[in-house]
C-alpha cells in the first residue's frame, strides 16, 4: 500500500520548487527567500541601468531613516556598488526630534552605517530650523506631514551637499510612488503629477533618485526579514493624521483584489509626464530670493513655512 | 497574462491541491493529536487570540480579523509564509504589520 500523501499546504516558489514565501500576486509567480533577493536585486538594478540614475563618478547621498524601505535601499546600493572605485556612497540621516519614535531607526540607521562601513552623515532640525519637530508642530499637529515633509526635504538636500553628493537616493518604494501619484490626482496638482524629479534638475539642484520605485513595501519587509535584519520599528505618532494614510489603506486594498494596479497607476504617470514633457506648468523654476534655492514662485516652500512658524 | 503559462499552471495545481486537501482531511504537519488545539494568533501589537480555526488558507484568518493581507507578513513558527499557506488549529501565526509611516 502506497503512504497517505502529505501536503505541506506551502505553494511552491515558481523557480526551485523549495517553499515560497511570498506571492507577487501582479506576476502570479511565488517565490522562496533566496529567488525574492535575488528577484529584488534584479529589478532594482535594472531601474538603475534603464534610468541611469547612478553613472561612474557620483558620489550618492542615500537617505537613510533607518526604517525598512531606507534601510533595504543602502543593503541594495551597498551590495551593487560597495566594491566600486568610481561610486561612493554615503547615507545621510535626519533627526526631525519626534519623541518616542525617532530614537530607534536612528540607533538602526547608525548600527547599519557602521556594519556597511558607509559614511554616514546627521543633521538635525534644532541645527537647521532651531527647534525639534515636536516643539515646531505645537497646535499645528494636522499639517504635520506637510510641514515635516518639506523641512525635511531641505534637511536631506542640506546633508546630501555637505556629503558633496552628485545624486541622493531616497527609500521611496512602488506604493509610496502610486499613492503619491493617486495624491497628486486627488489634490488637482498637474504641477507635482508631471515633475520628474530625477532628470528634471536643469543642474539646479542635486537629482534626486528612487531605486525601489518598481519594488512593494510587502516585498521590501519580506526581503529585510530573509536577511534576518527586520526590526519592528514604532510607527511615527504624527502619521494618523495623513492623507497618505488613508490613500495607503485604499490602494493596497485595490492592489490586492486587483494586482498591478500600482504597477499601472505608475505607467499612466509616465504617459502623462512624456505628455507633458518639454511644457512648463506653473512658473518657471527660478530661485528662491531668501535661501536661493531652486523654487517656482518668489519664495521657496521652507521659507514660507518658516515665515508661517515665525522662524 | 497566458493561462498556459507556468505561473498559472503552477497556482491552478496549488489552489486544486488545498481544496482536496481540505475535503479529504490529508493535511498534515505532523501527526494529529487527539485532544484538538486552537491556533494561536498574535497581532502586531502583541497581545494574541486562540481560534477555534478549521483547516484553511492564511488569507481567510487575515481577512476575519479585517486585516488586508497586503498591509502585513505573516510568519509561523518564525517563517514567513504566503497568504493563500494552508494553516491549522495547532498553529502559531504571528501577524507582522509593514507600514510605519514617517
Amino acid at each position: 500500500m502506497s503512504p497517505e500523501p502529505v501536503c505541506t499546504g506551502i505553494p511552491a516558489c515558481s523557480v526551485c520548487g523549495e517553499p515560497a514565501i511570498i506571492h507577487q500576486r501582479h506576476t502570479g509567480r511565488y517565490l522562496c527567500g533566496t529567488h525574492l533577493v535575488t528577484d529584488i536585486g534584479n529589478r532594482v538594478s535594472d531601474t538603475i541601468a534603464s534610468q541611469q540614475q547612478v553613472i561612474s563618478g557620483d558620489r550618492v547621498a542615500v537617505a537613510l531613516s533607518g526604517g525598512k524601505d531606507s534601510t533595504a535601499l543602502l543593503i541594495l546600493l551597498h551590495r551593487l556598488f560597495g566594491s566600486r572605485n568610481d561610486i561612493r556612497l554615503v547615507a545621510v540621516t535626519v533627526d526631525e526630534g519626534i519623541y518616542g519614535y525617532r530614537e530607534a531607526t536612528i540607533r538602526s540607521a547608525e548600527s547599519l552605517a557602521r556594519r556597511l562601513n558607509v559614511e554616514h552623515i546627521s543633521v538635525s532640525f534644532g541645527e537647521l530650523f532651531g527647534d525639534s519637530l515636536d516643539t515646531l508642530l505645537k497646535g499645528r499637529e494636522q499639517q504635520a506631514c506637510s510641514i515635516c515633509g518639506i523641512l525635511r526635504k531641505k534637511a536631506l538636500v542640506v546633508g546630501a551637499e555637505r556629503a558633496g553628493a552628485t545624486k541622493l537616493a531616497t527609500g521611496h518604494n512602488l506604493d509610496d510612488e502610486a499613492q503619491s501619484v493617486l495624491m497628486n490626482v486627488l489634490r488637482g496638482d498637474l504641477f507635482r503629477l508631471v515633475r520628474n524629479s530625477g532628470t528634471d534638475s536643469g543642474g539646479q539642484f542635486i537629482p534626486r533618485i528612487k531605486p525601489l520605485m518598481y519594488v512593494q513595501e510587502k516585498e521590501i519587509a519580506s526581503y529585510l526579514m530573509i536577511l534576518g535584519i527586520w526590526e519592528d520599528l514604532p510607527e511615527c505618532p504624527y502619521s494618523i493624521h495623513a492623507l497618505r494614510r488613508e490613500v495607503r489603506s485604499i490602494l493596497s486594498g485595490i492592489e490586492y483584489r486587483h494586482p498591478g494596479t500600482m504597477l499601472r497607476l505608475m505607467e499612466n504617470k509616465k504617459k502623462v509626464e512624456t505628455a507633458f514633457s518639454g511644457k512648463t506648468i506653473g512658473e518657471p523654476v527660478g530661485r528662491c530670493q531668501e535661501c536661493g534655492d531652486p523654487c517656482n514662485g518668489r519664495l521657496c516652500q521652507c521659507c514660507q513655512l518658516r515665515h508661517s512658524l515665525g522662524r | 497574462m497566458d493561462a498556459r503559462s507556468p505561473e498559472i499552471k503552477s497556482k491552478l495545481r496549488y489552489r486544486v491541491q488545498c481544496l482536496l486537501v481540505i475535503s479529504t482531511g490529508m493535511f498534515k504537519k505532523s501527526p494529529r493529536k487527539v485532544v484538538p488545539e486552537r491556533m494561536k494568533l498574535i497581532l502586531p501589537d502583541g497581545s494574541f487570540r486562540l481560534l477555534d480555526q478549521e483547516p484553511s488558507t492564511v488569507e481567510v484568518i487575515l481577512q476575519q480579523e479585517g486585516v488586508n493581507p497586503a498591509e502585513v507578513m505573516v510568519t509561523r513558527d518564525g517563517k514567513l509564509i504566503t497568504e493563500d499557506t494552508l494553516v491549522r488549529g495547532d498553529d502559531e501565526l504571528r501577524i507582522i504589520r509593514i507600514s510605519h509611516g514617517g
